[in-house]
């Protein structure tokens, strides 16, 4: 279970073993919000490019400060390797700084192991927006949500399955909490192409809204990562209250 | 903001949506937190500019200038009438620990106390409400040589809370405009636009004000933007149900609290 800073409440989840921690609704003082989940792997594999890596996290962040709305998102940020570490829950950006993410590899690859649990990891983000959007929106909050796992290979080491994700996907848009839920699955620096195939496919089975292989893990496409995110995230943000769904991008 | 008087926080949020039947907005919010002020104008569907002239009455509201307003609005080129707009206004009053409340014209005033939700509903019999701007036209004798019946009434609507089931109803003609001091011993406290009882079914006929109360009122908490956020939410099982407000909405309350948004 991942450690609960002292500022946030933590929440079990019935169909995850992990949970998740979010902000107290006291301070949650608008009127919608956008539930931004970013996933990282931080794998064994991951290790010969974590610092583009940590430096596109934090890129994304401070991108998604210049959104027109900053004070309506709220972010959580998962490491995943063997299992799942939750690196902050759901906090606005306002209570984040870069410097949260110093080291991010070296200290999550630590807490999560070498493997890739994408699918416990996938399975626990959406059932953790899908919770957190349920209890927003019956105290009248109006909420859409956005979800980024950047992945350099495929999973080996999950008990959920494409399905289970599909099926939450399925149970989030059936009970209306969330106006919409983006989940953008994105490959960076994967190794072959039968691993392109398979997080395709597992893009299929899921039926999540968009698979992008970004190439290398460059500084430069690192870096248009950040934007791609940032951008998407901007886009979801001025969508909520809208009542229509957030769009993709393209990368 | 907390007020080391009361030992209370207030918050201070508000809402306003254009009724079906115009093309703009004719009432006007303005909220000032760090002043305790929040004030509506809504103005005159038949008069011209109105839209102006509800912004222009509340912001001199605010300022203390409203009798600036004639020379104002001619040096714009606006009618008189632009100035048609009736005001509500409430402000609380630290050193006091009181709220004051002043209604020139139709709306709405409303407080939770304990566990009584009580609704005034200021009306007009011929719906011709006075407005502060006859006195600043001296056009009062006018306006009543026109509506020579017209008087003004208060319908009470008294609801349990949190339940919001119905409690009572009263009514009494009243003189217009109001002043008077409210206590600050609310949980909550507010102003509204009488387009708060101008909601039509699919079919055109009224909705009964106490299906609109039970759903405008019905607060989860009240911290932020808690009235943007019950008033969405309103308003989409409105739509929903196929209801719509015919005349532009307007609302402002306090929330008084422990600083924990319950």
């Amino acid at each position: 279970m991942p450690r609960i800073p002292d500022s946030l409440e933590q929440v079990n989840l019935p169909a995850s073993h992990y949970g998740y921690t979010k902000v107290a609704k006291q301070k949650l003082t608008a009127a919608e919000y956008t539930l931004v989940t970013i996933l990282v792997d931080v794998s064994g594999s991951v290790s010969g490019f974590s610092a583009e890596l940590e430096k596109c996290l934090k890129q994304s962040v401070a991108g998604c400060r210049r959104s027109p709305r900053p004070d309506n998102l709220l972010l959580r940020v998962v490491a995943f390797g063997s299992i799942m570490h939750e690196a902050h829950g759901f906090k606005p950006l306002a209570d984040i700084n870069e410097s949260d993410y110093d080291n991010f590899y070296a200290v999550q690859h630590k807490e999560c192991g070498a493997m890739t649990s994408l699918y416990d990891t996938f399975f626990n983000a959406v059932a953790a927006m899908n919770d957190m959007a349920k209890d927003l929106t019956k105290d009248d909050y109006k909420v859409n949500a956005i979800n980024f796992c950047i992945t350099d290979g495929v999973n080996n080491q999950s008990t959920a399955t494409p399905l289970m994700i599909r099926r939450e996907l399925e149970r989030g848009v059936k009970e209306e909490s969330l106006e919409s839920q983006l989940t953008i699955l994105i490959g960076v620096n994967l190794p072959d192409a039968e691993c392109k195939r398979t997080l395709e496919t597992f893009k299929q089975e899921a039926n999540l809204a968009q698979f992008v292989d970004i190439g290398n893990a460059s500084d430069k496409t690192m870096a248009k990562l950040a934007q791609f995110i940032s951008k998407s995230t901007t886009s979801t943000v001025n969508a909520t209250g809208s009542g229509k769904p957030s769009q993709t991008l393209t990368f | 903001m907390f007020y080391p008087l009361l030992n209370k926080f207030l918050s201070l949020d508000s809402y306003t949506r254009k009724g079906s039947t115009h093309q703009d907005n004719q009432d006007y919010i303005l909220t000032d937190a760090d002043a305790a002020l929040a004030v509506i104008c809504d103005g005159c569907s038949s008069a011209q500019y109105v839209d102006v002239g509800a912004r222009l009455l509340a912001w001199a509201t605010k300022n203390n200038t409203v009798a600036d307003l004639p020379e104002i609005a001619g040096k714009l080129g606006l009618p008189d009438e632009a100035l048609y707009a009736t005001l509500l206004r409430l402000e609380f009053q630290p050193s006091e620990a009181r709220f004051d409340v002043s209604i020139n014209g139709d709306g709405f005033f409303f407080s939770l106390i304990e566990d009584l939700l009580i609704v005034s509903e200021i009306g007009f019999t011929d719906n011709a409400p006075s407005y502060p701007a006859y006195d600043l036209f001296k056009k009062v004798g006018l306006y009543e040589e026109s509506y020579p019946d017209n008087s003004c009434y208060e319908n009470g609507y008294f609801y349990n809370w949190p339940e919001l089931s119905k409690h009572s109803q009263s009514g009494q003609d009243i003189k217009n405009p109001i002043n008077f001091s409210h206590s600050s011993e609310a949980r909550f406290i507010g102003v509204a636009s009488d387009g708060l009882n101008s909601f039509v079914d699919k079919s055109g006929n009224p909705v009964p004000f106490d299906a609109i109360a039970a759903e405008v009122f019905r607060f989860k908490n009240f911290n932020g933007e808690f009235v943007k956020r019950r008033m969405n939410a309103a308003f989409a099982e409105f739509d929903k149900r196929g209801w719509r407000n015919q005349d532009d909405f307007s609302i402002a309350i306090f929330s008084v609290s422990n600083g924990d948004g319950l």
